[in-house]
């Protein structure tokens, strides 16, 4: 199925790709710990910051359920430079220079 | 006679017309393919608002009605999935859409076998893990449909089934659901 997600999120059709990361959210929350090995997926989508919305929502939930945060260290060495103004990243830079 | 009570006795005819032309040898095996593929999209229709008004009746139905929507989702008749270079001639992938969806109506189809599906959910039916793990299945395997509208049916659809479904993942079905999710 990630393999599918991966394939709609090259398309360019925004409706798409907001649907499908929503359903990234739920396979995560079925299956956290071997979900996030492919965090590469949301990574590279946050690339093109579409769905901005849906995306904070999905590192929100994550914070929440304390999953896995060594994978926002790929988040913080991405975006260190931007995305400054928004409070949640900062929050999540600042998680990511606690753990080190 | 109560109206509700009528409609309850008659469940079981319903059912009968319902299995009778939702199938794919009806929609193969004659012409006219319009009008079909309209008469299975009110009937999937009837089942969707059957199953949300008489859950109990139709909860004994679900595996039957299952199979048959889980075989007209895939029920896409004038599109190649081999060919990648289909939309090509229409200006792209969005082009295609938009041109040969006005001659093809199968996508109706589709869109209301995926919508029945979501309605097992809605409806709060008793379904197996086994049941679940299925659909799961067979949705994955269709998110290569080539319709906006109807991928996005799916997309949801299989949203709604993740999160009802718990996965342990020592079980057998658990690894089963994981082996479909990687």
């Amino acid at each position: 199925m990630l393999t599918r997600i991966k394939e709609n999120l090259a398309l360019d059709n925004d409706r798409i790709k907001d649907k499908c990361l929503q359903l990234y959210l739920a396979v995560t929350l079925a299956v956290p710990n071997i979900v996030l090995k492919h965090f590469y997926i949301l990574v590279d989508e946050l690339d093109r910051h579409i769905s901005k919305n849906v995306i904070l929502n999905f590192f929100k939930i994550l914070d929440e359920q304390s999953l896995n945060l060594g994978h926002f260290i790929q988040i913080h060495t991405k975006y260190k430079k931007g995305e400054g103004s928004n409070n949640y990243f900062q929050t999540l830079h600042s998680k990511v220079h606690l753990m080190g | 006679m109560k109206p509700l009570l009528f409609i309850v006795e008659k469940t079981n005819d319903i059912l009968k017309i319902i299995y009778s032309y939702s199938n794919l040898d009806f929609l193969q095996n004659n012409e006219d393919f319009d009008t079909k593929n309209d008469l299975i999209d009110c009937l999937l229709n009837l089942v969707e608002t059957y199953t949300i008004c008489l859950p109990k009746q139709f909860e004994s139905e679900v595996d039957k009605l299952m199979e048959v929507s889980l075989s007209l989702v895939a029920f896409d008749p004038n599109y190649d999935y081999n060919n990648q270079n289909q939309g090509e001639g229409y200006g792209g992938y969005d082009d295609y859409d938009y041109y040969v969806n006005d001659d093809d109506s199968s996508w109706k189809v589709r869109r209301s076998a995926v919508k029945v599906l979501v309605t097992f959910i809605k409806a709060r039916l008793n379904l197996s893990k086994t049941t679940m793990s299925e659909i799961i299945h067979h949705l994955t395997k269709r998110l290569i449909e080539h319709s906006e509208n109807v991928k996005v049916e799916i997309i949801i659809c299989l949203g709604l089934y993740l999160k009802n479904f718990v996965v342990e993942e020592q079980s057998s079905e658990g690894n089963t659901l994981i082996l479909y999710l990687l």
